[in-house]
């Protein structure tokens, strides 16, 4: 495992839109390759009251092991004239085996202590999720969008623990033939976002949801948004819906929102629904209806 | 033991003291309307349809005179209490959340007319709720969710309004008829010692549950004939004899049942109705000799024997009915047809009913009360 951070003290725009294009052009050029499907990446993008962007990567080859790293120098090289810094928290909390690793600045953990540096957000007792399943590269209009809620400043808001985590996609995720034999559906995405805002405090749950709906809206309002799905990444050239695991009752909105979710499965899950748990004694508010 | 007994008695006492002075309407609850106090006539009658309720003014000669109709999802179920109508409503989403809900209106007490209070959601996944029952002290309403298999407590506030669901009692099974691939709860009351007695449609069960401090827990099961979805029930005004209308087979039962114990006992006798429909109704007339029922095609009156077994009358054919509810007075009987409600005088003297007629015109009618 490999972190590395880039301070919002050093940001500027255009250096915030340089960062989201390498990362995001990485993916969409080299997602689908199978030699790539080893890098798993963490890209916590913080609200600039939480100070950094944090990119944690983890790779191995396909054997498992990771005796050569020529993809994961060839995913971090580009960053490096963005000048990232050693992530220095994380070297204090993550592991006492971390160690540098040049050329990148970078640390290095051995996988069984990865789980160890978890929990960064517990103490909060509310937290809002959204996400979107992307096949592309950011946007401008999406870059723009990031920049403009991630250094929003909200009166009487507390953002330090707002942000969109950028996942990369690899491995079975990309493999097609799984379209038709498990719930997931979004098997030609190279990128998931997830949104996320974490408080403790009730008086502040208007203000959070505000923040993190209105960044949501606005990022898929755009003209490449057809008129029918403003407000949404429904499935198509862009994007592939949303992820079940973080279900946002928001989209409820939407008559549609069962495509956001379950895209072209969700007759063949009510079926399967009907048989294994008739009587729905499995179920949420974006649970597969019958 | 003895000791109980006479807890159960004041409770008793309590209760019917409490449901006197609510003034809940004696159809929807379980048992029939006592005969010692004579009923009032009837002021109102609310007819719930597909997406309203009609609100009609009951004149001297029985007409129903039309006063209002508002907007209301599916109104298939309601209860009145506490100069409050009670409607659950029949749909599958509600807040684009998988619910259904219950409505509170008040009633003006001298137009009749509703006023909507508040709407409650149900459980989540509690769809299409089927029946609701008011407690016999008014506090809370119970709602049998048919879609969603489930049975849902909300309390009733001081100014009539629904609180928000405090108790859920998730029911799971199945029966071998092709529609029973679930619990499908159909119809809930109360005896008068506040506990619940309910029919699930969807797995051929009887159950007596206990309702505390908002909270439900079955206290008894009673299988009935598989295949046969039981879905609607009635108590006698005794609180010994149980009937219940089967939707699958065309069947009426009557039970034995300990109001002391809060036992359903054996099954009495079960005779065969004249049609067998998707649909089974009951209602009984408030002397307790006689029960009404329909499986949506015509009508079957029964006449109830001193040992609970039902004797076939001379029923009403020619009419399709939805619904079914015999005034408080023991007067009339109302049946809710395919558009309109009819009026059927019942014979003080043999409780038979007399030929039906049109007291008001109503596309697809689904829910009655009378106020």
């Amino acid at each position: 495992m490999w972190e590395m951070i880039f301070p919002w003290a050093e940001m500027t725009e255009k250096k915030f839109t340089k960062i989201l294009d390498t990362y995001g052009n990485y993916f969409a050029t080299r997602g689908h390759d199978p030699e790539t499907w080893g890098l798993m990446c963490f890209f916590i993008v913080n609200h600039k009251a939480s100070g950094y962007l944090r990119l944690s990567v983890q790779f191995c080859n396909p054997d498992g092991m990771c005796r050569d790293t020529k993809v994961l120098d060839e995913f971090l090289a580009p960053f490096q004239e963005l000048n990232p810094a050693v992530n220095s928290l994380a070297a204090q909390s993550v592991t006492r085996a971390a160690e540098h690793s040049a050329p990148h600045g970078m640390l290095r953990t051995p996988w069984a202590e990865t789980g160890a540096a978890g929990g960064a957000y517990l103490g909060s007792t509310r937290a809002k999720y959204k996400s979107t399943c992307m096949k592309n590269n950011f946007t401008a209009h999406e870059v723009g969008v990031f920049y403009k809620h991630l250094t929003r400043m909200m009166p009487g808001v507390d953002l330090t623990r707002s942000m969109v985590e950028v996942d990369s996609y690899g491995g079975a995720m990309s493999r097609k033939e799984m379209l038709e034999e498990t719930v997931a559906y979004q098997r030609s995405s190279v990128m998931r976002l997830q949104f996320q805002t974490y408080w403790t405090d009730a008086a502040e749950d208007e203000g959070h949801n505000n923040w993190i709906r209105e960044f949501y809206q606005e990022l898929y309002s755009s003209p490449e948004v057809d008129a029918a799905h403003q407000g949404t990444p429904f499935p198509g050239a862009n994007y592939q819906g949303c992820y079940i695991n973080y279900p946002d009752a928001d989209m409820l909105d939407h008559a549609y929102w069962p495509q956001l979710y379950y895209g072209p499965n969700y007759e063949f899950l009510q079926q399967v629904k009907k048989k294994y748990d008739p009587n729905n004694v499995f179920h949420h508010s974006m649970s597969i209806r019958t | 033991m003895k000791r109980t007994v006479e807890w159960d008695r004041r409770r008793f006492l309590q209760l019917m003291a409490s449901t006197s002075s609510l003034g809940i309407a004696g159809s929807r609850f379980g048992w029939a309307v006592s005969q010692a106090a004579p009923a009032r006539k009837a002021n109102f009658a609310y007819i719930g349809a597909e997406h309203e309720i009609h609100v009609y003014s009951i004149a001297a000669d029985e007409r129903f005179i039309r006063q209002q109709t508002i907007f209301s999802a599916h109104p298939v179920a309601m209860a009145i209490s506490g100069g409050n109508l009670y409607v659950a409503n029949g749909v599958s989403e509600f807040g684009n959340l998988p619910c259904g809900s219950v409505e509170a209106y008040g009633i003006d007490a001298s137009t009749g007319q509703l006023e909507l209070k508040n709407r409650v959601a149900l459980s989540l996944s509690g769809i299409l709720p089927r029946d609701l029952a008011i407690s016999p002290d008014g506090r809370s309403l119970v709602v049998a969710v048919h879609g969603g298999g489930a049975y849902n407590v909300l309390p009733i506030q001081a100014d009539g309004r629904l609180g928000r669901v405090s108790g859920i009692l998730k029911e799971v099974g199945s029966g071998p008829h092709a529609s029973q691939a679930a619990a499908h709860p159909s119809a809930v009351i109360f005896d008068r010692f506040g506990r619940l007695l309910t029919a699930d449609q969807g797995t051929d069960k009887l159950s007596v549950i206990s309702l505390s401090n908002g909270e439900l827990m079955v206290a008894d099961r009673c299988k009935v004939i598989a295949g046969s979805g039981p879905s609607s029930i009635v108590l006698d005004h005794n609180g010994k004899r149980l009937f219940v209308a089967h939707a699958l087979n065309g069947l009426v039962s009557s039970f034995n049942y300990n109001e002391t114990s809060g036992r359903i006992l054996d099954r009495t006798n079960t005779v065969r109705a004249s049609a067998v429909g998707e649909m089974a109704m009951l209602a009984m007339h408030p002397s307790g000799e006689m029960l009404y029922s329909s499986h949506g095609d015509g009508m079957d009156v029964w006449k109830i024997a001193a040992n609970g077994s039902l004797e076939a009358l001379t029923g009403v054919g020619g009419v399709q009915v939805n619904g079914l509810y015999v005034t408080a007075d023991g007067k009339n009987l109302l049946a809710l047809s395919g558009d309109g409600v009819l009026r059927m005088k019942i014979n003080p003297a043999t409780h038979l009913p007399s030929a039906p007629a049109k007291v008001a015109t109503v596309s697809k009618p689904v829910s009655i009360a009378i106020l």
